[in-house]
């Protein structure tokens, strides 16, 4: 309720500013996002389908002063409930005790909220950000092994993600130089208990970019087993670099992981890119973690359900992301991804399809199927399915 | 007699030096290449300059698209920002170049995310138009990427042009092996220019045509610029509707972070 009333008073500021301002100090867009998607295998058949409204207001109050918002409005008109553990491997699935399934349950409900708001104060070469706001670092584009406060979705990558509170301040020290510094918590705003925070330096380097960044939060491991989560600081000290080589672009994330109670551990995930002379355009990512596993047949439920909530990047230890993506015509693409453990041979194919149906109405599709075995890295027991989206741009 | 002498000795004198200065003035006139493909870089590429752009996509089919963009330059465009402000699709959209294209930077509105994009992305198509990135942002690459020889004079658009050649460099990186520029005599602003990827094949793989070229501010500025893509019999236009060489651009502008401003 609180956020509710924030919100619509935040709306109010901005229809308020729109009053005042010149109508080239405010704007609003934003989109219409008609959806559907299903995912099956051989235990579940769920299906979705919403409206996903957002509106963007953006408020020039005053030289270098800014206030920005979207909200989103999304209202569900089918839903099934999504249970976690339907998408277990087999063996463990079967040796669950009665009434398991329904503490892995995962409802939606319509919704209204603020995805991003925040007031951006620019002086000279600093910029000061308050409020929810992204927080995108690493030039990654399937993992940010770099990132510890956003993270991605592997069979859609560059869908967007909801904002953390933050104050964040940026100092250009040059064109290609910029020190970031941040600190992040994702808790109520009346309940602030835990902050993360981050420092970031970015330099070039002939024609690469490097970043080295220092980044601490608490980090919430789920033991499912004991229906618990463990509490510990994580401490983060990573390095990227993006530019190119021999013409192809190429880039790497690197990151050690000093924890307060489990073992350290570290990622590393290297990329490269070029787009050839007929405009087709390939990509190809490659992940270690070292606290991933090895042998994917020793993951345990924990592992799995760690995975599906985002508290670890991969279940196993080594993989590679290949993307590929051909203009057909101006308005239309076609691309092919593919998800490959080096593990157990397990892999996950994401076709996909864009469609500029008109100037601002944008139709996608985007399947996806798990090949590898049962209880693999991307076995079967992840489901096959699609999605469908429609965008309308205002 | 001595008089009559005198004044026979200073006509033909006169005569003798009238002829010599005339074939000194033929002689200074007739420019070279290298020469005149420096006029049309410094025509081109100002110190400073501000544009506000609609571009007009025109595909096999006939079916079109418009795009809004706004672009500053600094440094004879050796850094250019695009910014696009329609379609609402993309709207805020920003594109960041510096080094004549070399190092390329692209925001994205909705996820925050700038990108940077190997070189290799230079010939990308710029929203599927048929200009490219290196098109666009190119900067001095007449000069640095090309070498330029005069071919002759021809008669185009009512207009007297000289006709030039321009061969990539052996360390080039562009993605044109060879241009043809008419650039008029009178003030060697380029009326056409025809880019090929591979010459042997003998024809263009598109063609780009300067009109509607105006004074603005002591420059000529072609208004509208139309870009024959032969390969996809696609066309782009560009209808520049603001022009300003004296805007104030400062160079922090042209920096990563403010893509997102």
């Amino acid at each position: 309720m609180k956020h509710i009333i924030t919100g619509l008073f935040i709306v109010l500021v901005l229809c308020f500013g729109a009053l005042e301002a010149e109508a080239d100090d405010f704007e609003v867009s934003g989109y219409s996002e008609p959806q559907y998607l299903f995912l099956q295998n051989d235990v579940a058949d769920v299906s979705s389908g919403w409206n996903r409204l957002r509106v963007d207001g953006k408020l020039s109050i005053a030289d270098g002063l800014t206030v920005e918002a979207d909200v989103i409005y999304l209202l569900y008109a089918a839903r099934d409930d999504l249970y976690l553990t339907d998408f277990l491997p087999r063996h463990i699935r079967n040796i669950l005790p009665p009434g398991t399934r329904s503490l892995f349950k995962s409802s939606v409900s319509d919704s209204l909220y603020f995805d991003n708001a925040f007031l951006k104060i620019s002086k000279g070469n600093v910029d000061v950000t308050v409020g929810k706001q992204q927080l995108e670092f690493g030039p990654g584009y399937f993992r940010n092994p770099v990132n510890i406060f956003s993270s991605r979705d592997i069979i859609d990558p560059t869908y967007e993600k909801t904002g953390h509170k933050a104050v964040r301040g940026d100092v250009t020290l040059g064109p290609r130089s910029l020190l970031t510094v941040f600190m992040s918590s994702d808790d109520d705003l009346d309940d602030i208990s835990n902050i993360g925070s981050a420092i970031r330096l970015t330099v070039p380097a002939g024609r690469f970019d490097l970043s080295f960044m220092f980044a601490e939060r608490e980090w919430l491991l789920g033991d499912y087993l004991a229906g618990v989560f463990v509490h510990q600081q994580r401490y983060l000290y990573g390095f990227d670099a993006v530019g190119e080589l021999l013409g192809a672009g190429v880039w790497v994330e690197a990151q050690y992981s000093a924890m307060e109670r489990d073992e350290d551990f570290y990622e590393l995930l290297a990329g490269v890119d070029y787009t050839f002379e007929n405009r087709l355009y390939l990509m190809l990512e490659y992940y270690h973690g070292s606290q991933a596993a090895g042998d994917t047949d020793t993951l345990t439920l924990n592992d799995w359900l760690r995975y599906f909530n985002d508290e670890v990047l991969a279940v196993s230890s080594d993989q590679l992301y290949l993307f590929s993506e051909y203009p057909v015509s101006d308005n239309f693409k076609i691309g092919l991804a593919a998800l490959l453990s080096l593990n157990d041979q397990s892999s996950a194919f994401v076709p996909s399809m864009r469609y500029t149906m008109l100037e601002n109405l944008m139709l996608s599709i985007i399947g996806q199927v798990h090949t590898g075995k049962d209880g693999s890295a991307f076995g079967s027991q992840l489901g096959n399915g699609a999605l469908c989206r429609l965008r309308y741009f205002f | 007699m001595h008089r009559s002498c005198s004044f026979l000795l200073s006509l033909v004198m006169s005569f003798f030096l009238l002829l010599v200065s005339d074939a000194r003035a033929v002689e200074t006139v007739v420019p070279d290449g290298p020469s005149l493909i420096v006029e049309v870089d410094t025509l081109l590429n100002r110190e400073k300059v501000y544009t506000k752009n609609k571009m007009i996509v025109t595909a096999s089919s006939g079916s079109q698209r418009a795009f809004v963009y706004e672009s500053w330059g600094r440094d004879y465009n050796a850094k250019t920002l695009l910014r696009y402000s329609a379609p609402a699709r993309i709207k805020g959209q920003a594109v960041l170049m510096l080094n004549n294209a070399d190092d390329i930077w692209m925001y994205f509105t909705r996820t925050g995310r700038i990108r940077k994009l190997a070189s290799h992305s230079k010939r990308r198509r710029m929203e599927g138009s048929d200009f490219s990135y290196e098109d666009i942002g190119g900067g001095n690459t007449f000069v640095s990427d090309f070498s330029a020889s005069l071919e002759g004079e021809h008669l185009l658009a009512g207009s007297l042009c000289y006709r030039l050649r321009l061969e990539r460099k052996p360390d080039s990186d562009s993605s044109y092996e060879m241009l043809m520029i008419w650039i008029r005599k009178a003030d060697s602003y380029p009326l056409v220019i025809e880019y090929y990827k591979d010459k042997s094949v003998g024809r263009p793989d598109k063609r780009l045509t300067l009109s509607d070229i105006i004074m603005v501010q002591g420059v000529p500025t072609a208004q509208y610029l139309r870009m024959q893509n032969n390969n996809e019999q696609s066309t782009t236009v560009i209808e520049i509707q603001a022009v300003d060489y004296m805007a104030d651009i400062g160079k922090e502008r042209f920096t990563v972070k403010a893509l997102d401003k």
